[in-house]
């Protein structure tokens, strides 16, 4: 799924997005839209009067109710209302998107920190081992990983990390390759400064602004993926709200009762839709 | 070039040992007891002990590696814990059904997404181009197994049940008019036996997995063309030909395509591997009989032979098409040998 972002070969200066984003109005609307889903998963329980129902207290008095007044998105099959369900679920997809993203660069950044600063063979051989693990499968490797490793959300998260890091440690290979030449970092080694606490003390602090630019754009990616995995099972387990196994419950009743998908599956297109839009525009800014 | 070449061939050698190391420990390792998942429900310890010798368990893990990797090679790719059947017998069946998908998926990239991307990159900022960026863009963000609920519903229920909403084949033509299966695609097969009805059947039924599959790859593909395009008229050459008066089609898909197609070229590679997993999730919701419908079947089961032989088999696909996109991308454009 991340081919789309990874092909557009940008660069990233973090300083001059705003002023370009400003006049960007898909910008501006996807950052809203971000804005607004991540409020909406803090403050979840304020914004529905059904939160219990929304982590999964079944209300079997309203089983499948349509949408109406008293459901606006309608209820599914144990009869709990899919607004708040959709809503809990926001705080799943988001937390797992920033599961998944964070334990790729825990393993990506300092793979590349090493491999830019050291250079010769240590590089070669980590590079090697990101080019091979890039030339696997992305989502079949996740769903191997996450069914051996027993389904849950952790392990979903963990799973499809280990198909993601690659990309970090080439971003922070390249721009550790460049701070190795500068003034500062010769200091620091020429007053006796260890090589580790080169990397950990002044590398990554310095290459952490275009890792988590890219880390939010790839949000999206990591949302949607994370939705598959649980289509397929292999995700957040029931009664857990998840937007993926929402769908994939809700299938069974399709299309007759036309709602318990396509709520879940909208949220899950709007959400990655919006990072996507950003990051298109970040791209755009800065070429 | 030639060193180019080998650097890649050995590239993709070692990805596919390390696949074979990365699936072993997936099947053998990281699972709590697969002996006791090859005994069936509620085995009896004698059954288990049983099984862990059958599998060869007891060995040390090397010498299982190694068996692994011998079983492999002599095309034995294990049975499966659920149904005991050779796995690829299996794989052979369900194997041209995927392709098949993923092959139509391709083609729709190609006929839609090159001309498209050439017509958007050729009025840089234009109305097309503005409207066909934030139709790619949504077309990477829908949820493949969400996108076929949607089409579903749309083509079926409102439009009057247009195209069938699973399988291959209908029943009954199946029944009435058989075709004999030689390549495994019901596409060329039926034509093969002169069955138009079986074919005109087979097309319907192929329709809407593909389009929904072909999402992706046709914004994908839209979109490298557009800025491969965009690069590419801004050359002096463009400038020299537009000056010389030649017809603005000429240049657009004469002369411009000609040298924009090449990083279109590794998408479409790309996005080709990609779809085999991403037929996966269109398989499950068509009841398509692939490779997805296959491992879906596995994962439910906690099969883990069929998982395993699956990734494995699809991680070579993906790896000799990487190569291949590798070596024709060498022969196009001799500068990415340089890099």
């Amino acid at each position: 799924m991340k081919v789309f972002t990874r092909w557009f070969g940008f660069r990233f200066a973090p300083d001059s997005i705003p002023a370009h984003l400003r006049r960007d109005p898909l910008a501006v609307v996807s950052s809203l839209i971000i804005m607004i889903m991540i409020l909406s998963a803090i403050f979840a329980p304020l914004l529905t009067s059904r939160a219990a129902e929304g982590l999964g207290e079944p209300n079997p008095s309203e089983k499948l109710a349509p949408p109406s007044a008293a459901h606006i998105f309608g209820a599914d099959h144990l009869g709990r209302d899919l607004y708040a369900r959709v809503l809990f679920g926001g705080r799943t997809a988001l937390g797992m998107g920033f599961l998944i993203v964070f334990g790729a660069v825990l393993i990506g950044a300092p793979l590349g920190a090493i491999a830019g600063y050291f250079g010769g063979w240590l590089d070669e051989v980590i590079m090697r081992v990101t080019d091979v693990a890039l030339a696997f499968p992305p989502l079949l490797l996740a769903i191997a990983i996450a069914s051996a490793l027993g389904p849950n959300l952790t392990n979903a998260a963990i799973a499809i990390a280990l198909t993601w890091w690659p990309w970090y440690t080439r971003i922070v290979r390249a721009q550790a390759l460049a701070l190795r030449e500068r003034p500062f970092i010769e200091a620091a080694h020429v007053i006796g400064v260890g090589n580790f606490t080169i990397i950990a003390r002044h590398i990554l602090p310095n290459v952490l602004s275009p890792v988590i630019v890219q880390a939010t754009l790839d949000l999206g990616s990591a949302i949607l993926t994370a939705a598959a995995l649980s289509f397929l099972g292999l995700g957040v387990q029931p009664p857990t709200p998840d937007w993926g196994q929402m769908v994939s419950t809700g299938r069974i009743y399709f299309p007759q009762r036309w709602w318990y998908v396509t709520f879940p599956g909208t949220a899950i297109f709007i959400a990655t839709m919006a990072f996507n839009l950003l990051g298109d525009s970040v791209q755009d800014a800065n070429k | 070039m030639l060193i180019y070449l080998l650097r890649r061939l050995l590239l993709a050698i070692l990805v596919i040992v390390s696949v074979s190391v990365v699936t072993f420990f997936v099947a053998r390792v990281i699972p709590s007891d697969p002996a006791a998942l090859y005994a069936g429900q509620r085995p009896t310890s004698d059954q288990i002990a049983a099984a862990r010798e059958r599998l060869e368990l007891d060995q040390p893990l090397y010498n299982q590696y190694f068996r692994f990797v011998r079983d492999i090679l002599k095309g034995d790719l294990g049975t499966s814990y659920k149904t005991k059947h050779a796995i690829l017998a299996d794989i052979k069946t369900f194997l041209p059904a995927t392709l098949e998908l993923v092959i139509a998926s391709t083609l729709m990239a190609i006929i839609i997404g090159i001309p498209v991307g050439v017509l958007a990159g050729a009025k840089h900022g234009g109305w097309l181009d503005q409207t066909t960026r934030i139709l790619s863009i949504a077309g990477v963000s829908f949820p493949t197994f969400w996108l076929a609920l949607v089409l579903q519903l749309f083509f079926f229920g409102t439009l009057h049940r247009l195209f069938p909403l699973s399988s291959r084949i209908s029943n009954n033509v199946a029944l009435f008019n058989s075709f004999p299966a030689v390549t495994g695609f019901y596409l060329i097969d039926t034509l093969l036996a002169g069955n138009f009805i079986a074919w005109r059947d087979a097309v319907w039924h192929i329709i809407l997995p593909t389009l929904t599959l072909a999402t992706y790859p046709i914004s994908l593909t839209l979109r490298m063309t557009r800025a491969a395009m965009v690069e590419t008229l801004s050359e002096k050459y463009i400038t020299a030909a537009r000056a010389q008066g030649l017809p603005e089609r000429d240049i657009l898909f004469r002369y411009a395509l000609k040298n924009a197609i090449v990083p279109t070229l590794t998408v479409l590679g790309l996005s080709f591997a990609y779809s085999l997993t991403g037929a996966f999730l269109v398989e499950v919701i068509f009841s398509w009989p692939g490779l997805g419908k296959y491992v879906t079947d596995a994962i439910f089961n906690v099969d883990f032979p069929v998982i395993v032989a699956v990734t494995l088999i699809v991680t070579l696909f993906f790896v000799s098409i990487n190569l291949f996109v590798d070596i024709i991308q060498a022969f196009l454009d001799p500068r990415v040998v340089l890099r």
